[in-house]
């Protein structure tokens, strides 16, 4: 898939990735990465920035870690807010794989 | 080249000096992170440009702004209405709604009491020479 294509699904993929985990930026893209097994591949710088946007809608908080002798972190976990946009993005893309499915399919 | 990178990307990010901090020191962290798995040149190149960056950040402050001044522009409409509101206010309590009272005719007139006050009582002592107070039969004025 070009880069880029899949582009619209960002937030439902960085909310996913933060799902019962706190991740820094790194940390979130790897997710990505790996359980897409290596499909979504976003220029990592771009992801930040998104990041900072879903902070701002109040879906992700993130706060300063600091591990001992190491480079302080900014780490991001889903809200509430957060949770709750994360099960209607998901039922939304439940109902859009079913139906371009069943399109698909019968052709 | 970390360092060249940074370099380059800095000038082209607008926004807050906190803002713009947060993300350089988030990047540095990230780019920390990717050396160390993947080597340096690997890592930049996964990064993407300081164009591609700065283009989802710049739209990221845009839309700050536009929100800043939306609220700003909310203060100052519900602050004008306010202000317009108190002004109406004042002008209503401060000038009498009837006319002086003819006090002068049956004794001095009430001195150190409010204008409603003196509205009640200039009502009370007109409806007591020439008809029957609100509320009474005959009487068509509403109080």
């Amino acid at each position: 898939m070009p880069r880029g294509d899949y582009s619209g699904h960002l937030d439902l993929l960085l909310l996913s990735a933060l799902q019962g985990r706190c991740l820094h930026g790194y940390g979130v893209i790897e997710h990505v990465r790996r359980a897409s097994g290596g499909l979504f591949d976003y220029p990592e710088g771009t992801v930040y920035p998104a990041l900072h946007r879903l902070e701002d809608e109040g879906l992700v908080s993130s706060h300063w870690i600091e591990p001992d002798g190491g480079r302080r972190r900014r780490v991001y976990e889903l809200t509430r807010k957060g949770e709750k946009a994360l099960s209607g993005y998901r039922t939304s893309w439940h109902e859009f794989v079913r139906s371009m499915s069943a399109v698909v399919e019968e052709a | 080249m970390q360092d060249d990178f940074l370099r380059e990307l800095r000038p082209t990010l607008a926004g807050s000096r906190e803002a713009r901090a947060r993300l350089v020191e988030e990047l540095e962290a990230h780019l920390e992170d990717s050396v160390a798995c993947e080597g340096e040149a690997e890592a930049l190149a996964r990064l993407g440009t300081t164009a591609e960056i700065a283009a989802g950040w710049n739209e990221l402050q845009r839309r700050r702004r536009g929100r800043t001044r939306r609220s700003m522009a909310m203060v100052s409409v519900s602050l004008a209405c306010a202000i317009a509101l108190g002004v109406t206010q004042y002008a209503a309590g401060g000038r009498p709604r009837t006319p002086a009272p003819k006090a002068a005719k049956h004794g001095s007139r009430p001195v150190g009491v409010s204008s409603e006050a003196r509205r009640i009582a200039h009502e009370l002592t007109r409806f007591s020479h020439t008809e029957s107070p609100p509320g009474f039969a005959g009487s068509s004025r509403s109080w």
